[in-house]
């Protein structure tokens, strides 16, 4: 059998969210248009919220090669999944056929709750679970034996 | 530089293959455990062997086949996890 599950999977309603996330979305596209793979690179990590001279420190760092080649990723992660406004995609989630565990940490963003909340009420065959205790960067032996659960049931 | 780079390792405990999806980008993907089929991705600019990846991977291969797999970067290049949602100060803001 197909099933799937989410962790956290960070869209927003929240206007300013959105208006933030567009210009994202707008300057990476730029970005990997031209091929400036490290500023794709410093523009997610400023968008996740490191301060600019991280970003500049880490420029000169050993892995940032590493970072660049997973640039053009970021198209199909964010312009793609998430789309130009970050919003929840609900009539796509509305026509998800599969079993589906949507999952949040309880100590992670407030928006993230609403989100999963939104997503597991909008996909027909969903459960929403909260991981208590977890955030976005969720540990493995809090969320393997929950995954287990799931796809053994 | 005061980042974490608690995630920067190289793990080699399972075979490494590559191929190469309809658009031509090289994934690269290993396999351990057995069992029913499990397909983990990971989140954005994260790869398989980065992060937690590699102990989740290991503790579902009791009861599953994992399969971990990284897009576009040939599955060789390890990063630092820079995501951090939860630990934003503008909780409505992502």
């Amino acid at each position: 059998m197909v099933t799937r599950q989410a962790y956290e999977v960070p869209y927003n309603d929240d206007p300013e969210a959105q208006k933030a996330w567009g210009a994202y979305i707008k300057n990476l596209t730029e970005a990997l248009a031209s091929n400036r793979r490290g500023d794709a690179v410093a523009l997610f990590m400023a968008y996740v919220g490191m301060p600019a001279a991280q970003i500049e420190g880490m420029r000169h760092a050993p892995f940032w090669g590493g970072m660049e080649a997973l640039a053009p990723t970021l198209a199909y992660d964010h312009t793609a999944i998430m789309g130009n406004h970050g919003s929840i995609p609900r009539e796509r989630a509305a026509r998800v056929q599969v079993p589906t565990l949507v999952m949040t940490g309880g100590s992670g963003a407030p928006f993230m709750l609403e989100t999963a909340t939104t997503l597991s009420t909008t996909i027909p065959h969903a459960r929403l679970r909260t991981l208590e205790g977890q955030a976005h960067d969720v540990h493995p032996e809090a969320l393997a034996p929950v995954l287990a659960e799931f796809f053994a049931a | 530089m005061g980042m974490d780079v608690r995630t920067i390792r190289v793990v080699k405990e399972t075979m490494m293959t590559t191929l190469k999806s309809k658009d031509g980008t090289t994934i690269a993907f290993d396999k351990q455990g057995d069992g029913p089929a499990l397909i983990l991705v990971n989140g954005a600019m994260s790869t398989r062997s980065d992060g937690s990846n590699p102990e989740l991977a290991r503790l579902l291969a009791q009861r599953f086949t994992v399969l971990r797999m990284t897009v576009g970067a040939g599955g060789t290049v390890v990063t630092p996890n820079p995501m951090r949602w939860g630990a934003r100060s503008k909780t409505s803001t992502p």
